[in-house]
């Protein structure tokens, strides 16, 4: 009968316990700035033989991690994009050839935490040892073109990846863009659409949407102002002259929840910034 | 003096694989298969890569843990029981012990990583079918990267004859062996990182960088035949590097157990 009861009250408090184990690690503060981290080198010599799965380890557990603070909280913080560039490093001194690695360095670090001099650090790592794929340096002139405007860089990358087997005309074509000024918009949908087609992830495929759908709209409205220009020889003080001129109909609303504006250089810009506006 | 020696290497190898040991490895093995088709669907996109570390490395545990746990131990129970003295006083040397047990405990070592092998060949393969786009590495240099693992099982196994012929523990062979383990698997991360500019930069010592020279010639570089990055990622391994790997293999083996015999003949058993 004791031993009935025994087992009776085991089971009954293990799930409890689960439960509430969960429920701890759930509220576990998701920055992880202060914990301590070894270098790329030093955890090459520690980790003996077991250096690929440590690596495979490091980049999935960061998966999990940055997909549990979009779940929270949408965004990351600064600190937390630090930890990511920290562990997206050391995984690349493991395995150099991994290709995840650069992936994450690329949608986390160029994309969300608008970091790309630290993406392009660790795909130019990736770029080197992967000499067949055409991704990496296209990824890197990517973010030479867009994120810091760094043309020469890009169109160098991108002959770079049109060089490589597997590349599409596309690429070469991007070079081209490149070498000449605007097409920014432009290049950033092709770029969207590449990796929409790319991701088997629902979650990430969402996100891409989100980024796509806006960018679509800008680029609407760039075309609508460059209308605007070639009909009145000026640029519009504000998009509700596009309107008011039968331009186009309405202003489009920003996927991210801002509003499109025109900046002091007559470019359409978004008051999100690409990013979710947090409601106050 | 080989058919002297040919049944007492049989009677190690059925002793290795029924020992507990050698059948907790296969379940290890069963099991950590099974977490890998799990564990791969949480990798974004390179797929083959993680499954194919993650079945090499735990074929690398299951050598590890044989070596250590099922030879280690059985080594020293002939002495401490005694039971060395029978087989001694039969028509054979102490010589042909030591190259007994070492052929007895290859075979239990073969004979298991084989069995670990097929099931992550197979799971391997099911994944392959199952994730095809995301599964690019040549089956050839997966084989490649498990036989290299053996062939690095076998150098630590006769590490391990070694210390045993020379000391009269059991934990004392298995720890030095650990030792050996993980400076044959870092001593050439180690160097490469001594050598490099960075090191000299923050000072490292000339001196320093000379004991690692000797202690990479003295201690064999087991991180030579981890192939695994290679296999995981389908890089190419040239033909050279396979016979040279496996020249030094056999040369390094050849010289431990010839040591070993020698230390073996001097030693007391009272």
């Amino acid at each position: 009968m004791k031993k009935v009861v025994f087992w009776i009250l085991v089971l009954f408090l293990l799930p409890i316990h689960y439960i509430n184990l969960e429920k701890s690690r759930i509220t576990k503060p998701a920055v992880r700035e202060e914990k301590i981290f070894l270098p790329g080198p030093f955890l090459k010599i520690f980790s003996g033989e077991f250096k690929g799965i440590l690596a495979d380890f490091m980049v999935i557990n960061l998966s999990s991690y940055y997909g549990g603070i979009i779940i929270e909280k949408k965004e990351a913080i600064e600190k937390e994009f630090d930890y990511m560039y920290r562990v997206l490093k050391s995984a690349s001194a493991l395995d150099p050839y991994y290709f995840d690695t650069y992936y994450f360095a690329q949608s986390i670090l160029a994309w969300d935490g608008r970091m790309p001099d630290r993406a392009i650090e660790i795909l130019k790592i990736g770029s080197e040892k992967r000499k067949n794929d055409w991704l990496l340096p296209f990824w890197i002139g990517f973010d030479y073109y867009y994120f810091m405007k760094d043309r020469k860089q890009a169109a160098f990358y991108f002959r770079e990846a049109s060089n490589r087997p597997g590349a599409s005309d596309l690429v070469a074509s991007m070079s081209i863009i490149a070498d000449y000024e605007g097409g920014e918009t432009e290049m950033a949908i092709l770029f969207l659409e590449d990796m929409i087609k790319r991701t088997d992830d629902e979650h990430k495929r969402s996100k891409f949407l989100i980024r796509l759908d806006a960018l679509k709209k800008i680029r609407y409205l760039e075309q609508a102002v460059e209308n605007y220009k070639r009909k009145f020889g000026m640029v519009p003080k504000d998009l509700n002259q596009l309107i008011s001129e039968n331009i186009i109909s309405q202003i489009p609303d920003d996927p991210y929840g801002g509003k499109f504006y025109i900046d002091e250089q007559g470019r359409v810009k978004t008051t999100s910034n690409l990013r979710f506006v947090r409601k106050k | 003096m080989f058919k002297r020696i040919y049944p007492f290497i049989k009677v190690t190898f059925l002793e290795g694989i029924r020992n507990r040991v050698a059948a907790g490895v296969i379940i290890f093995s069963l099991i950590s298969m099974i977490s890998n088709l799990i564990i791969v669907n949480l990798a974004a996109q390179d797929v083959g890569k993680v499954a194919i570390d993650f079945a090499l490395s735990s074929f690398s545990l299951t050598g590890l843990l044989l070596i250590l746990f099922a030879c280690g131990s059985s080594l020293y129970r002939d002495i401490d029981k005694k039971t060395i003295c029978i087989v001694l006083s039969k028509a054979i040397s102490r010589k042909e012990y030591i190259l007994g047990k070492f052929f007895g405990y290859f075979l239990t070592l073969f004979f298991v990583s084989l069995i670990s092998f097929l099931i992550g060949i197979l799971t391997l393969y099911l994944i392959k079918i199952t994730h095809l786009k995301y599964f690019t590495a040549p089956f050839s240099g997966i084989f490649l990267g498990y036989l290299f693992s053996f062939i690095a099982f076998v150098l630590l196994l006769s590490v391990l004859v070694f210390f045993t012929s020379l000391t009269t523990s059991s934990f004392t062979a298995m720890l030095l062996t650990v030792v050996v383990y993980f400076i044959g698997n870092s001593i050439g991360d180690l160097r490469e990182f001594a050598e490099s500019e960075i090191a000299t930069q923050a000072g490292f010592s000339p001196v320093f960088k000379i004991i690692l020279r000797v202690v990479h010639f003295v201690v064999p570089d087991l991180g030579k035949f981890d192939l695994k990055i290679f296999s995981a990622n389908g890089l190419p391994v040239s033909f050279d590097y396979i016979f040279f790997a496996i020249s030094y293999a056999i040369i390094y083996c050849t010289i431990l157990i010839l040591l070993s015999m020698r230390a073996f003949e001097r030693r007391e058993f009272v």
